[in-house]
C-alpha cells in the first residue's frame, strides 16, 4: 500500500468507497451497463444485418429467373425466402450456360419441404465446383454429394440439427414451400450427405438433385422441363450485356444483376426503419447519459461526509478530485464491460432469431475503432456525473456536513 | 456569531472552553482550523497566520499542524482502524505503517486495527479519532465535544488519555465542551461566555 503517493492515496481510498457503497456503485454501474449495452448493440445489428446479408448471397453474381421483381428472385434463389416469381424453360439454362463470360450457371428447381424446410433442386456439381465464398467450398461434415439421378438429398448443417437427420435417414417430402400434412409425396428419398455450416441460407436447405423435383410424384409435365432460376457467376462486363439481353430486349426472363446493388436498393428502401431504429439509439443514449450523470451523482453523494472527513484532515482539492474521479472511474469501467457484456447477449439473442428465419449468421459483435468513441463518451459521462458530487463535495461547508450523528 | 478580542494558548498547553450547546464554540474551533474564513481579525497557530492562508495552504497546515477530534469520530467507514491512521499520515505525506501501530497501541487499540468503525464500540471509536488527531505530531489539537458521545466513564478515560497524549507529544490542546464534569479534568478551562463577547 504506496499511500504516500497521491495516485497510490487516491486509488486507495476511491477502491475503498467503491467497496464500502459497494450496492449504490454496482446500481451505478448498472445503469451504465444498460443504456451504453442498448446503444451499443442496436447500432451495431443495424450495420451487421445489413453487411451479413450483403455476404450471404452464396458468391452469386446474378440470378435468372421468370419475369418479375429483381428483389424476389434474388430473395427467392439466393435466401431461399418468399415465393418464385415463376418458371423458366429448360431451354434459358442451358442458353445461358452456354453464352460467352458466364463462369457458371446452377439451374434450381424449389416447390417442396420438409416439414417446413424447403428442398431445393440443383446439379451435384454446385458443391464440387463453386465457391460460396472467395476461396471457400462446401465441405461435408459426413456422406457425399448426392448423386444426378438418384432420389438422394445433401443436407444443410442448420435443417440436419433442427430435424437430427443422420445419414441413411429416409424421408418423405410434402408439396409446396409451407408445411401441410395433406401434401406429402409418395417420393422417399434417403439422406446421403451433411454440409458443414457456411452462415449462408444454404444452411437451410435440403439439396437434391434438380430431377428429383421435376420428376417428383404430383409434379405437372411442365415442371420437368423447367427450372425455378439458374445461379449464375459471370465474367468482366457479361453483366451489362445479360442486362440489356433480357431486361431492356427481352420479355421472357428477369437478369437480377448485381445482387449486391439489389440488395442495398432494398435495404435503402427500409431506409426509414434504419432511421427509426437510430432514433431509438440516439433517445437511449441520451437517457443513458442522463442516468448515468444522475446516479452517479447520487452514488457519491452517499460519499459526501467521507469527502468531508478528508477535507478535515487536510485532503486538497486535487486528492479529493481524483478520489471522486477515481470511485467514478471504477464505476464507468465496469460500467463499460457491462455494456459490451449486453451488447454480445443482445447480439446472441438477435443473431439466434435471423439465423433461425434467414438462414442468414450476423458476424460477431466485434469491437470497431468507432466504437471506442462510445465507450469514451460512456465514460466521460460518468466522469461528468462525478464531477458534480466533486463540486459539491468542496463547496458544501464543512460544518454542516461534520455535524454530530445523532 | 463570535467576537473574540484575544486568545492566546501558549505552546503544548491544555485548556478546556466550557459553554451551551449553539452557542458558537464549533464556530470557534472551525475558524482556528480554517475551514470557516472570519470576517476580521486574525488568527495565528505556530506563527503562521491562518488567516492570510489560501484554500490549498489552509489544507495543508490541517494535514500537518492540526489534529481534529470530533464528538461523533468521523472515521472513515470504509477503512479499519489502522487505515484511518495512515490516511490521515498520507495526506501530510507520511504514511508510517510502525508509526500507526504505535498509536494505535497508545490508545490501546492494538487488537482492533484491522476492525473496521462499524465493528468498534463507540468508546473504542473515540480511541481511534484520539490516535489519528495525532498521527501527524500536530502542534495543536481541537477537539470538539469529545466525550459527548460517551457515557461518563469513558468520557473521563477519553478526556485523560488525549491529555496525556498531547503532553507526551508537546502538543496543545483545546476542547470545548457543554458538559460541567470535565472542567475538573483540566488545569486551565475558561467559560465560552467569557472568552466571546458577542450574546
Amino acid at each position: 500500500m504506496k499511500l504516500n503517493s497521491k495516485i497510490g492515496l487516491i486509488f486507495f481510498l476511491a477502491s475503498k468507497g467503491f467497496r464500502q457503497h459497494f450496492f449504490g456503485s454496482l446500481v451505478a454501474a448498472f445503469s451504465i451497463a444498460l443504456a451504453g449495452g442498448l446503444f451499443l448493440g442496436t447500432m451495431k445489428i443495424q450495420k451487421q444485418t445489413q453487411t451479413s446479408f450483403a455476404n450471404a448471397s452464396g458468391g452469386f453474381d446474378a440470378v435468372l429467373g421468370a419475369r418479375g421483381s429483381k428483389l424476389q428472385l434474388i430473395l427467392n434463389a439466393l435466401f431461399h425466402l418468399d415465393a418464385s416469381p415463376g418458371n423458366l424453360p429448360w431451354e434459358q439454362y442451358e442458353l445461358i450456360k452456354k453464352t460467352p463470360g458466364v463462369e457458371e450457371a446452377y439451374p434450381i428447381a424449389v416447390g417442396d419441404n420438409y416439414l417446413g424446410y424447403r428442398l431445393v433442386g440443383t446439379d451435384p456439381e454446385l458443391f464440387f465446383e463453386h465457391e460460396w465464398k472467395k476461396g471457400e467450398k462446401y465441405k461435408l461434415r459426413r456422406g457425399r454429394v448426392f448423386s444426378e439421378m438418384a432420389k438422394e438429398a445433401l443436407v444443410g448443417s442448420f435443417v440436419a440439427d433442427k430435424l437430427n437427420l443422420k445419414i441413411g435417414d429416409k424421408f418423405q417430402p410434402y408439396h409446396g414451400l409451407n408445411f401441410k400434412e395433406d401434401t406429402q409425396h409418395e417420393d422417399v428419398y434417403v439422406v446421403v450427405g451433411l454440409l458443414e455450416a457456411t452462415g449462408t441460407p444454404s444452411d437451410k436447405v435440403i439439396w437434391v438433385p434438380i430431377k428429383g423435383i421435376q420428376l417428383m410424384e404430383g409434379h405437372d409435365q411442365e415442371m420437368a422441363q423447367s427450372v425455378s432460376a439458374v445461379l449464375l457467376s459471370l465474367k468482366g462486363a457479361t453483366g451489362f450485356n445479360l442486362e440489356i439481353r433480357y431486361n431492356r430486349q427481352g420479355n421472357q426472363a428477369t437478369f437480377a444483376w448485381p445482387v449486391a446493388a439489389t440488395l442495398a436498393s432494398f435495404f435503402d428502401k427500409m431506409n426509414w426503419f434504419r432511421g427509426v431504429l437510430e432514433v431509438i439509439a440516439y433517445v437511449i443514449a441520451a437517457v443513458g447519459i442522463l442516468m448515468v450523470a444522475s446516479t452517479m451523482h447520487s452514488s457519491l453523494n452517499m460519499r459526501k461526509r467521507d469527502f468531508a472527513i478528508l477535507r478535515s484532515l487536510g485532503s486538497g482539492r486535487l486528492i479529493l478530485t481524483g478520489v471522486i474521479f477515481g470511485h467514478s472511474l471504477i464505476i464507468s469501467v465496469l460500467g463499460v464491460l457491462g455494456s459490451l457484456l449486453i451488447m454480445q447477449g443482445i447480439g446472441l439473442i438477435t443473431q439466434g432469431i435471423i439465423v433461425e428465419e434467414t438462414g442468414v449468421l450476423l458476424d460477431g459483435m466485434n469491437l470497431q475503432l468507432q466504437d471506442l468513441w462510445v465507450i469514451m463518451a460512456i465514460i466521460f459521462s460518468g466522469l461528468v456525473g462525478g464531477l458534480g458530487a466533486a463540486v459539491n463535495a468542496y463547496r458544501s461547508e464543512l460544518v454542516d456536513l461534520l455535524q454530530p450523528i445523532s | 456569531m463570535v467576537d473574540i478580542p484575544s486568545f492566546t494558548l501558549g505552546a503544548g498547553k491544555q485548556i478546556a472552553i466550557f459553554g451551551r450547546s449553539g452557542s458558537g464554540k464549533s464556530t470557534f474551533l472551525n475558524l482556528l482550523a480554517g475551514t470557516m474564513k472570519a470576517d476580521s481579525g486574525s488568527i495565528s497557530i505556530a506563527a503562521t497566520k491562518v488567516s492570510e492562508l489560501s484554500e490549498s495552504e489552509k489544507d495543508r497546515m490541517r494535514a500537518k499542524t492540526l489534529g481534529y477530534v470530533f464528538q461523533s469520530f468521523h472515521l472513515l467507514q470504509g477503512c479499519t482502524a489502522l487505515e484511518n491512521i495512515l490516511v490521515a499520515m498520507a495526506l501530510a505525506g507520511n504514511a508510517s505503517d510502525q508509526r500507526a501501530k504505535e498509536l494505535l497501541f497508545a490508545v490501546g487499540m492494538s487488537e482492533r486495527e484491522n476492525h473496521l468503525p462499524a465493528q468498534l464500540s463507540i468508546g473504542q471509536q473515540q480511541r481511534v479519532g484520539i490516535a489519528r488527531a495525532l498521527a501527524n505530531d500536530p502542534k495543536l489539537i481541537l477537539a470538539d465535544e469529545p466525550t459527548g458521545s460517551l457515557d461518563p466513564e469513558n468520557a473521563t478515560r477519553s478526556i485523560e488519555l488525549l491529555k496525556s497524549l498531547c503532553m507526551k507529544n508537546q502538543c496543545a490542546l483545546i476542547v470545548v465542551s457543554h458538559e460541567p464534569r470535565i472542567f475538573s479534568c483540566f488545569e486551565h478551562s475558561i467559560k465560552w461566555e467569557d472568552l466571546n463577547k458577542v450574546g
